[in-house]
């Protein structure tokens, strides 16, 4: 289809302000953080959409995805733009960006009945600040809190800081509105629960824009406790210690809202003005002042029953100053984009996985050892390392990071370095039955093992979308992998 | 008693005054005789300080010509069979010494900080590893003992001489020079914080008074620099912001002034030799790797500080030159 | 025109591991970089041959043959030729030996330029360049910032220096020892992924003593006219950070403490 064509097409369904074809935004609109050096570097190797373009209502999503679906034009679902994983990346020539800048609403905050709505392009902080004023907060605290929005938090099945305590986006969400491809606007109810069938959300939460455009959101609220807050943290012996403390707080039924457990190196880039070379175990407790103390007498328990693997105590007030200032900000975002042009460098990658309390250190020992042993670079790497920090009662996950001096033009950046490490951590997750996407979801990058992560399961997904995506018009190469996006995966 | 030569550069007589120092050191004020070699006038401040002072008959050597320089110091040393040769490690110092002692075929040892001189021999002492590490070395061989010295370490302790008996040297092994001067600029003062030797860095506690940090850095000769939090409140260019995403520094010392210590920023500082952290909260991450820490107000320290300074400089003034 | 890079292999100066008991550097497994200036060395004579297509640029190191991996990395780069010389009799050699080995294989391979660094980060001595251009009876000039390439004819060179503070110009004859200090002017070039493992031992040559034929008494340490007797770490002491207030005593103490560092 002719671009001319295309842009026409569009601008029978919006007007013209709502449809955005400035080269800058379309190229920064073609590739996510996966690839933000190359994208600084301006090297990016994926075409760049035709359109962004802004719905003001779900009815003008439905008319977008029909037009779309008619002639066979990819489509992205965008928010807040903080994707890590190539879930925003483009792979096709005539796509277009559908981004809920528009659909802004807060509908209604429900404090009896402890539920927000609200429309996908709302940013979460803004929903934060606003049910705060009246004594409650979402619960939710991803790093990204500041910029993202409801839209993408739903879509990728995303989780927060506060999650061993509040759960994970799909614990909160209650009710929603999505469209899907055939332009059917779906409405799902707000009831706290119900057995009509399977639950039809899950259908919607974590589709990563691969089966339908999400709308509007209803979350739950809880109340708001800030002044029972207590920190407590840990500097042990190793990492498997750390864990089995972490497990020994939730398999007592206890529920604190952090729990962490950073292996040596990576506690060096968050704590290195106490953690004297060790692994730091961090809790903190929160809610009403009977739950956070006894939260907090759990969390000593526990510690108490490995003391002979601990240490020493952590001053509790470092923890809090460390916990302030953990979010991202657009302006770190900005300035990261100005380090990378002038320098060599950024901030590092990262590759979460999750498993059950025994198999994770196992994964651990496995990916640490055979990064030392097999990869070709790791002379380059100036951070190796981990840290648990989601926790149940039946397992946790483990976030590697791993940061590089960039010895390579920035268009092999990811073949040299990125590629091959996630490639070690997947594998050995894998092997021991193990999930290679605990949060950051599958994005187009892990898509070459989404059958093994799934196995005989692989079925469902494969039909959801020949079910409600039969043309393969949303986000091309998310989540399902496709031949002819392989060139981009170099 | 020893023969010292020691080289004296154009328009670096203080640097020859100050090798005289060494000598002392390795062979006792009284058994090193010292010989000082260069163009005329660069001798004349050093009547009085050294035995001899050789310069060429109806010559000058120009600065950059280190063959004929090498040529006339291997004359010299055929002529006097001099101990050791000393050479002070500048520009021009770092490429004469070595051409030298290839052409003696004696051992050198580069940019010496210090001697050690007993029963057992002789030790000379020197930065390595970007200096983080110092070796002490030995001279094998029979040649004269060589050395280059670091400027600005040694200084000269023993009392002036009489007088230094004048020597016009005939060299005969002057040939045609091979390189030549088309121009020379100074340079301008680059704004780089990356090429200063002191920085005075200002975080978020110091974003009140950050244009108070400009007095401190010019009492210290250095420049000032940020943290991100500065540059996000567009108080300060991006140019000079320290950390991760900005610069990485190494300067000699660095004054942290409000400034928590935020992995991004403890990431642009390598290398540094002394850490001042000057913050409310003494519990502020930076406090861990600073050798003082300032607990108080950034602002009230700057203008004590700078009092004590000046304090200090007006008692020079009043007292006069000394001995 | 051919000119020769003299490239030095490093321990990684950044992390060295000091084994403070017995009091001696852990270099075995410390790895291998080139040096920087060196490698400022080489990009400024790509940079000529970027320019001036015939020109022939090749590298000369002296070095253990667990350099070899970095050795071809850099001949990956449009590099003529390498030529290593490595020996274990040449172990424990100083300056004034490495000098005299590298002065003699250069004499058999005279180019019209040679093209180094003008400090390492380990030794940081200079010698070398220095005291090659003494034996190649060659002139000589460190802290090159910039040649001009238009202005490099057969038997001359222009270069920009950096003299404590100034910035001379000077014409020098051919052939000289030119040696740079590292700048952000010249930059290496980067090998794409599909290079990375390109064959280039046709382009290696490895020299051992039986090629340069010196006597065994004239190198290694055997040969050296200086010895290390000993190394030490400079800051042996854990420090711990002093607390003071904002008070007449605490001023005090930090200009002291300034006053003696040499600051004021």
């Amino acid at each position: 289809m002719e671009t001319k064509d295309l842009l026409n097409g569009l601008k029978e369904i919006l007007a013209e302000e709502q449809i955005n074809t400035n080269e800058e935004d379309l190229y920064d609109a073609s590739a996510d953080r996966y690839k933000k050096y190359a994208k600084v570097r301006r090297v990016l190797d994926v075409p760049s959409p035709k359109a962004i373009v802004y719905p003001n209502s779900p009815e003008e999503v439905s008319q977008l995805l029909v037009y779309c679906n008619d002639n066979q034009i990819n489509v992205i679902p965008r928010s807040g733009k903080t994707a890590t994983e190539g879930g925003l990346e483009n792979w096709k020539e005539e796509t277009i960006v559908i981004d809920a800048k528009n659909l802004n609403k807060m509908i209604k905050i429900d404090e009896y009945n402890m539920q927000a709505t609200v429309q996908a392009g709302v940013i979460l902080e803004e929903l934060e600040e606003e049910v705060r004023k009246k004594g409650y907060t979402t619960g939710h605290s991803p790093q990204s809190k500041p910029v993202a929005k409801l839209g993408g938090l739903v879509a990728t099945r995303s989780i927060g800081q506060l999650s061993t305590l509040y759960g994970g986006i799909e614990d909160m969400v209650v009710g929603l509105e999505c469209v899907f491809p055939d332009g059917h606007i779906a409405r799902i109810k707000n009831v706290s629960r119900r057995a009509g069938g399977p639950d039809i959300r899950h259908i919607v939460i974590g589709n990563e824009g691969s089966l339908c455009y999400i709308t509007e959101v209803t979350v739950k609220l809880f109340k708001y406790f800030p002044e029972n807050n207590q920190f407590h943290g840990y500097l042990v012996k190793d990492m498997d210690t750390g864990i089995k403390v972490l497990r020994e707080v939730m398999v007592n039924g206890y529920r604190p809202s952090v729990a962490r457990c950073y292996s040596e190196e990576d506690a060096k880039q968050h704590f290195y003005h106490f953690h004297k070379d060790r692994c730091v175990l961090i809790f903190m407790a929160e809610g009403s002042k009977e739950i956070a103390e006894a939260t907090g007498k759990g969390i000593e328990n526990a510690a108490e029953k490995f003391k002979d693997r601990i240490i020493e105590k952590v001053d509790s007030e470092l923890l809090e100053e460390w916990f302030e200032n953990l979010n991202w900000s657009q302006q770190d975002i900005d300035d990261e984009f100005e380090g990378m042009l002038e320098n060599d460098s950024h901030t590092g990658f990262t590759t979460e996985v999750s498993a059950d309390w025994e198999t994770i250190p196992k994964i651990y020992d496995n990916v640490i050892k055979r990064i030392k042993e097999e990869y070709h670079r790791v002379e380059d790497l100036t951070l190796l390392g981990g840290h648990s920090s989601h926790s149940y009662i039946n397992g946790t996950n483990m976030y590697f990071v791993y940061n590089y001096e960039i010895h390579c033009a920035p268009e092999d950046e990811m073949r040299v370095y990125h590629h091959p490490l996630q490639r070690i951590i997947v594998e050995e997750t894998l092997k021991l039955g193990g999930s290679m996407c605990h949060h950051h979801g599958i994005g187009k990058f892990r898509n070459e093992w989404t059958k093994e992560e799934h196995g005989s399961a692989y079925y469902m997904l494969e039909k959801l979308k020949e079910a409600f995506d039969p043309k393969n018009i949303m986000n091309f190469g998310t989540i399902y992998p496709q031949k002819e996006g392989k060139k981009f995966q170099e | 008693m020893k023969k010292c030569l020691i080289f004296v550069e154009d328009n670096k007589s203080r640097d020859a005054d100050d090798l005289t120092e060494v000598v002392d050191q390795l062979y006792g004020s009284r058994n090193g005789e010292k010989y000082g070699f260069g163009n005329k006038k660069a001798l004349e401040d050093l009547d009085g300080t050294f035995d001899a002072l050789i310069h060429a008959k109806n010559y000058e050597f120009d600065e950059f010509d280190v063959r004929n320089i090498t040529n006339c110091i291997e004359e010299l040393y055929h002529a006097y069979n001099f101990d050791s040769i000393m050479i002070s490690a500048t520009h021009l110092g770092r490429m004469l010494a070595p051409r030298l002692a290839m052409r003696l075929k004696t051992g050198l040892v580069a940019d010496i900080t210090a001697v050690n001189s007993d029963e057992k021999g002789i030790e000379l002492i020197r930065p390595a590893y970007s200096g983080k590490l110092m070796a002490a070395i030995k001279i094998r061989g029979k040649g004269p003992l060589m050395m280059s010295v670091r400027q600005n370490v040694f200084q000269r302790k023993t009392k002036r001489i009489a007088d230094s008996e004048w020597i016009e040297f005939p060299f005969k092994m002057i040939e045609e020079q091979r390189i030549e001067l088309l121009s020379s600029e100074r340079r301008e003062e680059s704004e780089d914080i990356r090429e200063s030797e002191v920085l005075i860095a200002g975080g978020r506690g110091a974003s009140s008074y950050f244009n108070e940090l400009d007095a401190l850095a010019e009492a210290l000769n250095g420049k000032v620099a940020a943290s991100r939090k500065i540059v996000d409140q567009q108080i300060a260019s991006r140019r000079i912001q320290v950390g991760q995403s900005g610069k990485t520094v190494s300067p000699k010392l660095y004054i942290a002034m409000g400034i928590s210590g935020s992995i991004q920023h403890i990431e642009g500082l390598k290398n540094i030799e002394h850490i001042i952290a000057v913050n409310k909260r003494k519990g502020a991450p930076i406090c861990s790797i600073a050798d003082i820490v300032v607990e108080g107000d950034g602002k009230e320290f700057i203008a004590k500080l700078l009092n004590r300074i000046n304090r200090d400089g007006q008692k020079e003034k009043a007292g006069g030159e000394e001995e | 025109m051919k000119i020769i890079c003299l490239i030095k292999f490093i321990p990684d100066v950044e992390n060295i591991q000091f084994d403070k008991k017995k009091n001696v550097l852990m270099r075995e497994n410390s790895r291998l970089t080139v040096n920087p200036d060196d490698e400022t060395a080489l990009a400024a004579a790509l940079k000529v041959k970027e320019k001036n297509p015939e020109t022939v640029v090749e590298i000369l190191s002296m070095g253990p043959e667990r350099a070899i991996p970095k050795f071809q990395d850099l001949l990956r780069r449009d590099v003529d030729k390498g030529v290593l010389i490595s020996d274990p009799l040449y172990v424990g050699s100083d300056t004034f030996v490495t000098s005299r080995i590298l002065g003699t294989c250069l004499s058999k391979r005279m180019p019209d330029c040679i093209f180094t660094g003008t400090h390492s980060l380990d030794g940081d001595t200079s010698h070398v360049p220095a005291q090659i251009a003494e034996l190649l009876n060659l002139s000589h000039i460190n802290n090159v910032l910039n040649i001009d390439i238009d202005q490099l004819m057969g038997d001359k060179a222009v270069v920009k220096v950096n003299s404590e503070g100034e910035t001379l110009e000077f014409r020098m004859s051919l052939p000289a020892v030119i040696s740079f200090e590292k700048s952000k002017e010249y930059k290496m070039p980067y090998i794409r992924y599909e290079e990375f493992q390109r064959d280039v031992n046709e382009k290696m040559e490895i020299l051992t003593n039986h090629h340069l034929q010196m006597k065994e008494e004239e190198v290694g340490l055997q040969g050296s006219m200086t010895e290390v007797e000993k190394t030490f770490m400079k800051n042996v002491i854990e420090k711990e950070s002093i607390i003071v207030n904002n008070d007449d005593e605490g001023i005090e103490y930090v200009y002291k403490f300034l006053k003696e560092k040499g600051y004021l």
